[in-house]
């Protein structure tokens, strides 16, 4: 009957004030700190309602055909194409209050960036890579003699950039850095199982090692997603927090919350100690955070993107900023992924070992 | 009387030391069976190995006729254990820590809170039920983690010194309620270093040393072997005799 472990277990995590401390107020402090210090480097991020950019088209330029629907699909996005016969485009964008520049050369095109306002650069190279690679689509169905439908873009969020500012992208990082210390919520309670030789009392009731596993970590689970829920209502009462796809996002920490206590348990249960479980998991999940953007934010990290990918915070992440600055993130299904064979790996070894040492013992 | 404990040869090694060696006990129905020894003597080995805490590295045990290992579920239920560490949980109110150890037994719903209140009624502690565990006196927790193996009703409790650091008026009250369950037909297997505790309350004593069992009967048996007057030694001097005095430094 684990009903009634768990419900004690909740009882317990329930009345220890350092589960509110760690997954309440901790973040919400880090998350103060940390936007304060990294707000100006962040504001950066920050596109103008509407902006100009200046253009040269050479004269055999294979660009000029497009260029009238070009300028509509970016009229659609409050951005204006201005023409300009001849210049220097760094002067021109400082004289015309142009946020940046294209020459049209025959078959390529460069774009001049003005200094100040990167994410109206990188706007334009969006708006002019995704408009080329829908061209080339359009171009070979109108080949193929097929009815290809009118190029669209959306440039409010484009895939490379989502919009956040500092409070935004710390006030959900922090929350799910500190879903990663779980197994803190339980460390008193585990400790004190060892200590006094309850665990070898729940052992000799009959109960399996798989029961005990799993009332540890439903009742844990409950505790960290409870906390988890309040902080992020906190974020969003004192900060202003933008959450966005409420339930996807809700997904995507929920399961990194189990997959968190699974990573925890299993070290406990193969190491036996939990001052060693602490400093291993904690030391583990501070690696993790320094490559995924928890404390450096992951939009100007100069970490290699193939390492970021190997740690689960990082899918997470970015999957959670994405979802709010954009409706959609690639790293949503990773995230799920990686979540779920962690759930499932970690559980596994845990159990064995957890048979093993009862083998030893029992 | 029915065998309630059989061991056959039991025996537990730690790599070359060996805790318990080729043990036999037999344990019949109603006894109140006290096992003595000095410190490292295998006592706590081998309640842990007839709890199913520890696995015996050979021989085997028999609780209620069946083999232990092979009849795990069914034979745990009718086993009670009260450790001599203090195994409840200090943040728990007295009456959860007892729901929380009879529910592993699958007590549930009324019987639940049922066996609940007798447990702690059975203990003196049921005006004390909604009270943090943390804040009870050291005579108290031994109460409730008495009360904490008494839920599910077992036919054998095993204390392993429920007596330590605790006062007199408390130890009084658990040696009267470990004769009361006897006398109600509970089998009892009690461990102590209190040579009069053991000499008031036990029916049979075997003292143990260096993992056997080097003399067993009643008290008066066990006096016996060592002189003919039984009135002129007390059982402490005849453990002693049997044991040496020379300190066991474990």
């Amino acid at each position: 009957m684990i009903r009634y472990l768990i419900k004690n277990y909740l009882k317990m995590m329930g009345r220890s004030p350092v589960n509110v401390l760690l997954f309440i107020v901790f973040p919400i402090v880090l998350i103060a700190v940390l936007s304060s210090a990294f707000s100006s480097l962040m504001e950066s991020y920050e596109r103008k309602e509407s902006f100009s950019v200046g253009y040269i088209m050479e004269d055999d330029s294979i660009f000029g055909d497009y260029m009238e629907e070009i300028k509509k699909i970016a009229r659609e996005n409050d951005v204006t194409f201005k023409a300009y016969d001849e210049g220097d485009p760094d002067k021109l964008m400082k004289d015309e209050e142009l946020e940046s520049f294209v020459i049209f050369g025959k078959d390529d095109y460069v774009i001049y960036k003005r200094t100040g306002s990167p994410t109206e650069g990188m706007i334009t190279e969006y708006i002019l890579t995704a408009f080329m690679r829908n061209m080339e689509t359009y171009r070979e169905g109108m080949m193929r003699g097929m009815e290809v439908p009118q190029v669209e873009l959306d440039v409010s969020y484009p895939d490379h950039m989502p919009e956040v500012d500092s409070i935004d992208y710390y006030g959900k990082i922090e929350i799910i850095y500190f879903v990663w210390c779980g197994l803190i919520c339980f460390a008193g309670i585990i400790m004190a199982e060892k200590r006094y030789k309850i665990s070898q009392r729940l052992l000799m009731s009959g109960l399996s090692v798989t029961k005990i596993y799993l009332a540890k970590l439903i009742s844990s689970t409950i505790i960290v997603s409870a906390c988890t829920l309040i902080a992020a209502l906190a974020t969003i009462a004192m900060f202003g927090v933008k959450w966005g796809a409420p339930l996807k996002s809700a997904l995507v920490i929920f399961l990194m919350i189990v997959a968190a206590l699974c990573m925890e348990l299993m070290i406990y249960y193969i190491c036996d100690n939990m001052v060693i479980t602490i400093v291993i998991s904690f030391a583990a999940v501070w690696i993790a955070g320094f490559f995924s953007g928890s404390f450096e934010t992951y939009l100007f990290s100069s970490h290699p993107e193939s390492t970021k990918v190997l740690f689960p915070i990082y899918h997470g992440n970015r999957a959670i900023v994405e979802l709010a600055s954009g409706g959609r993130s690639d790293y949503f299904m990773s995230s799920v992924i990686y979540s779920l064979s962690m759930i499932v790996g970690c559980s596994i070894l845990a159990l064995i070992a957890g048979k093993i040492r009862r083998r030893g013992r029992a | 009387m029915d065998m309630i404990l059989k061991t056959n040869d039991l025996t537990k090694k730690y790599g070359s030391k060996i805790a318990v060696d080729n043990l036999n006990l037999e344990i019949r129905k109603g006894e109140i069976f006290g096992l003595l020894g000095p410190n490292g003597a295998g006592k706590s080995t081998t309640m842990n190995m007839i709890c199913d805490i520890l696995r015996p590295t050979l021989g085997n045990v028999e609780l209620f006729g069946k083999d232990l290992h092979k009849n795990r579920k069914e034979i745990l239920k009718k086993l009670g254990y009260i450790p001599q560490d203090l195994a409840i949980h200090g943040n728990l109110k007295a009456w959860e820590n007892v729901e929380l150890f009879t529910s592993l037994y699958g007590i549930k719903g009324e019987a639940l809170k049922t066996a609940i209140d007798e447990s702690l009624e059975y203990v003196g502690l049921l005006e004390k039920r909604n009270e943090y565990a943390k804040n009870f006196s050291g005579g108290m927790k031994r109460r409730l983690n008495i009360a904490c193996a008494l839920g599910h009703k077992p036919e054998l409790l095993i204390f392993d010194e429920p007596t330590v650091g605790i006062d007199p008026q408390s130890r009084n009250f658990i040696l009267n309620k470990i004769k009361q369950s006897n006398e109600e037909g509970t089998t009892i297997i009690y461990t102590s270093h209190y040579m009069e505790e053991v000499e008031a309350i036990c029916t049979r004593i075997a003292i143990m040393d260096d993992g056997k069992i080097i003399a067993s009967g009643t008290s008066e048996e066990l006096k016996k072997l060592v002189v003919d007057n039984t009135e002129s030694i007390t059982l402490e001097e005849v453990f002693l005799t049997l044991t040496g005095k020379k300190l066991r430094d474990y």
